[in-house]
């Protein structure tokens, strides 16, 4: 079903506004964002009232959104909200947005609201993922464990809750999510990573050694995983190769160096995109893919259009498994892609 | 030793204040009860100085030898530093009837250079406690004539190193008996190259990040035996040109008799020192595997301190941090190969949203295990204009061990008044009372000093004060193990340790459910073995060099609540 098809058969908007939105639904659909932006616009300086309102206001906030313009989707998802709150699409959009903006506190709230109308394991996941970045880690543990209960393939949730698990201490389940992310998604380096920190540190040693390798086979710059293996190595007695690989880690940590003093640059310079994007990349070499994420994300806010950012978060998100775009919601199916709710 | 007839007025006092809440807080701060009034002063006037952010530690000496401890509490005062109108440092004697008096003055330790730290021993080994002050600029060396009073000999000492100095530690690196000093420094810091710093482009000014600066290096004063000390710290090997330090601690870390070197650097690797024996040392930090965290990354070290977390008879290495980075537990398994068991241990997730300066393991419930207690507070007034997960003022806490170094966070209202958000810094572990219960005297930045009397969980224990031949008097260096109901403990008398401070000189161990019946072996600075079996517990004893073991000579005992009076 496309999504002309959800809005006719539904007729939520109203048939004057229907023929009306139609081109604007298709160039939605098609990801012409900057076309469909100023339709809605348009469409929402021509009629602000009456029936069509809050969905026009959803609508240009979700493309707003999609642009990684979430400071200014904010105002017309909340107002949409404010006037259909049943709709759980749009406040998981909402949530999605508040997130983004590291106001985690009032996407909790939001994604409350969500999961009232709608069980979903995306609204968990980003719930989650707010309190995972609030510290609250009791509560990311029970979400993402809700995440896996409606969803057991969910890769990104093996390796985040495998993550919170080993941070608390929890090795042995950790290391059960771990592995299963990995099968879910092979490609999921920082969960070779951490589960060579995992074994290391419970002596097996052979384990950790394998795990440290595939990291740097893929990621040759990852000071911690050369870290980790000259540890391993001097954990089996390979004393001559330790050393080498700890000479070869004290090199890769240099660049650590690099990235501090770009980093104290951009305190005082923070709207410089290719400063953001070169400490970036530089962390994105170094293994540090979770430092990675906010510089680029505030690259993507000052210059969402660029297609560096969009490419280096892209990858930094598959190595974390959260997949590219993963901080928006994904459709429960596609007739439903842009989250205009089904009646 | 003189004996008290005010022995049980600590206990009246504490009855008065506390109501004896055996079931309330831990920590009880008994501060203007006690008389400690101290005010800690960074002499800010809006410039964001630096050195402003890292006052300021003290140190737990027995000045006058009557067996209480005194505390002495360092002072920053005015920066620039004007010696005519800062405030000074203060010494207060414990008169062990549950009050301090400040004695300041008649002893004449109110040094008014600009201070960060203190360690406290018997450094020129003629058998009373000498006070070496670190300060933002030339150290203070203070020399205890054993008539009640002190003489400055910061100069003629050779001890007034010049740079910028946050810690210091006492040891015998060069095992000829005396006591050497080493001293921490931190960064080429002055009022030339101060710069000022912004938060983005906005009008938020914030202290500068320490990477604007070089390290200043550490050094190492080799005891000459007749007052005077020289930089011995090439000689040494101890080549520091990258360290930022903050914290050390020395002790014999890997069991091989020798003292050695453990310093907390801010932002830059963390040292090791591996004592090779004839004054020589190596930097062995990365292989040992306590330079770096986990992940192969430099923290922000603060404060340190050293001792066996898990029970294996090794000692263990405990680091303060940064808040978004954890505090750092490294578990010794192999002579020198430690594990950051951070993780596991469940210390990861507990120290992220604070600012760890001051630490101390100690066993606060006597339970028979090292617990950690850390004084927190961030460097900016105004974090939360730039991070509003964070604020300035922070709880102490307490972190309680399983026996097997797995810990979990005491809750705050257990903790009590230590766990008010303040600017924590430098704390000093201490049994103010002699219950055999540590207390703690913490030093707050910008703030009242606290003193806190521990009424937590009443478990057996028993504690020591060594007494070693001249010069080193007080047997800094030797190690303990005591052995109750078949479980050993081991601890060494260490003389400096945490954040720019050094706590009490005893040695003491909680025993929680054992028997009555303590045996112990010293193992005395230079190697040779003692013992002493079949101690009562719940009290603390002197240990004498060359008292015949197990010859039925008791070493002299000192009971609960045995203090002297003016």
């Amino acid at each position: 079903m496309t999504l002309m098809m959800v809005l006719s058969a539904t007729g939520t908007l109203g048939l004057p506004l229907q023929e009306r939105q139609f081109p604007l639904l298709e160039l939605i659909e098609a990801e012409r964002w900057s076309e469909a932006e100023a339709g809605l616009r348009e469409r929402l300086e021509s009629s602000t009232s009456g029936p069509s309102g809050p969905s026009v206001e959803y609508l240009l906030g979700y493309v707003l959104s999609r642009q990684y313009r979430c400071a200014e989707a904010l105002p017309y998802l909340e107002s949409a909200i404010e006037a259909r709150p049943d709709r759980p699409r749009w406040l998981h959009t909402t949530a999605s947005c508040l997130l983004e903006l590291s106001r985690c506190s009032e996407a909790l709230r939001v994604l409350d609201q969500a999961l009232d109308l709608e069980d979903l394991a995306s609204t968990h996941y980003n719930k989650a993922t707010c309190a995972r970045n609030i510290g609250d880690t009791p509560l990311a543990v029970s979400e993402f464990s809700k995440v896996l209960e409606r969803d057991p393939n969910h890769a990104a949730g093996h390796f985040q809750l495998g993550e919170l698990l080993a941070d608390s201490g929890e090795d042995s389940t950790a290391e059960v999510h771990f592995l299963r992310a990995l099968a879910l998604r092979p490609t999921l380096t920082e969960a070779h990573y951490r589960l060579g920190l995992l074994y290391l540190r419970a002596e097996r040693t052979d384990e950790a050694i394998a795990e440290f390798k595939a990291v740097l086979e893929v990621i040759p710059g990852h000071a911690g995983a050369a870290y980790g293996l000259g540890r391993s190595l001097a954990n089996s007695g390979e004393g001559e190769e330790s050393r080498r690989t700890l000479q070869r880690f004290q090199r890769l940590s240099e660049i650590a160096e690099v990235i501090e003093n770009r980093v104290q640059y951009l305190q005082s310079n923070p709207t410089d995109v290719t400063v953001r994007l070169e400490v970036a990349g530089l962390l994105l070499a170094a293994g540090r893919t979770r430092e990675a994420i906010p510089h680029l994300e505030a690259a993507r806010q000052l210059d969402p259009n660029n297609p560096e950012t969009r490419s280096l978060l892209d990858a930094a998100n598959e190595r974390l498994g959260l997949g590219p775009r993963s901080n928006f919601p994904e459709a429960p199916d596609s007739s439903n892609s842009v989250g205009v709710p089904p009646r | 030793m003189r004996l008290s007839v005010h022995k049980y007025h600590w206990l009246l006092v504490l009855a008065l204040s506390s109501g004896l809440r055996a079931d309330g807080p831990w920590l009880v701060d008994i501060t203007t009860d006690s008389g400690l009034d101290f005010h800690h002063e960074t002499g800010g006037d809006g410039h964001l100085y630096l050195p402003e952010t890292m006052g300021a530690g003290g140190c737990v000496l027995d000045f006058d030898g009557d067996g209480a401890m005194d505390i002495y509490l360092v002072q920053s005062g005015n920066f620039p530093w004007n010696p005519e109108i800062g405030p000074g440092n203060r010494l207060f004697r414990n008169l062990g009837t549950g009050t301090f008096s400040d004695v300041t003055e008649k002893t004449g330790t109110g040094d008014r250079r600009y201070g960060q730290g203190a360690v406290c021993g018997d450094i020129d080994g003629d058998g009373d406690d000498d006070i070496l002050v670190n300060n933002f600029g030339p150290n203070t060396y203070l020399r205890n004539r054993g008539d009640g009073t002190f003489e400055d000999v910061s100069g003629r000492s050779g001890l007034d190193d010049p740079n910028w100095s946050t810690s210091a530690a006492l040891l015998d690196a060069d095992s000829d008996g005396d006591l050497d000093v080493y001293v921490v420094n931190y960064l080429q810091y002055s009022l030339a190259t101060h710069r000022e710093c912004r938060q983005g482009q906005g009008d938020v000014v914030l202290y500068c990040h320490p990477d604007l600066y070089p390290a200043a290096p550490d050094h190492l004063f080799a005891n000459q035996g007749d007052g005077t000390f020289r930089d011995d710290s090439l000689a040494a090997n101890l080549v520091d040109k990258s360290g930022k330090g903050l914290g050390v601690v020395a002790t014999d870390i890997d069991g091989d008799g020798l003292v050695d070197l453990y310093v907390a650097n801010d932002s830059t690797p963390n040292f090791l020192y591996h004592n090779l024996g004839h004054g020589r040392f190596e930097e062995t930090g990365l292989f040992a595997g306590v330079s770096f965290n986990e992940d192969g990354r430099t923290e922000a070290g603060m404060g340190v301190d050293a001792g066996d977390i898990d029970g294996d008879q090794r000692f263990d290495l405990f680091v303060t941090n940064l808040s978004l980075e954890s505090n750092t537990l490294y578990l010794q398994g192999a002579p020198n190969f430690f594990t950051d068991a951070t993780r596991p241990s469940g210390l990861q997730n507990l120290s992220l949203p604070v600012l760890g300066f001051g630490t101390d393991l100690l066993d606060i419930d006597n339970d028979g295990d090292l617990d950690i207690v850390v004084a927190n507070g961030d460097l900016h007034s105004n974090v939360q204009l730039f991070n509003d997960g964070l604020s300035w003022k922070q709880p102490g806490q307490i972190f309680l061990n399983d026996g097997r170094g797995r810990f979990s966070e005491l809750p705050g209202a257990d903790v009590g008044d230590f766990a008010t958000p303040r600017v924590g810094r430098g704390t000093l572990t201490v049994d103010l009372d002699q219950d055999g219960r540590l207390d703690l005297v913490v030093s707050y930045n910008q703030d009242r000093a606290r003193a806190f009397h521990n009424e937590g969980p009443d478990g057996a224990w028993i504690g020591f004060r060594l007494t070693d031949r001249a010069p080193n008097h007080s047997a800094i260096g030797a190690r303990i193990t005591a052995v109750a109901a078949g479980r050993s403990q081991t601890a060494s008398v260490m003389a400096g340790s945490g954040y720019a401070s050094s706590s009490d000189p005893r040695v003491h161990f909680g025993l929680g459910p054992a028997s009555d019946s303590v045996d112990v072996e010293v193992t005395w600075p230079d190697g040779t073995a003692q013992r002493w079996k079949s101690l009562g517990s719940r009290a603390y004893y002197i240990l004498r060099r060359g008292e015949a073991p197990n010859r039925g000579s008791e070493p002299s005992r000192l009971d609960p609540g045995q203090c002297a009076g003016e």
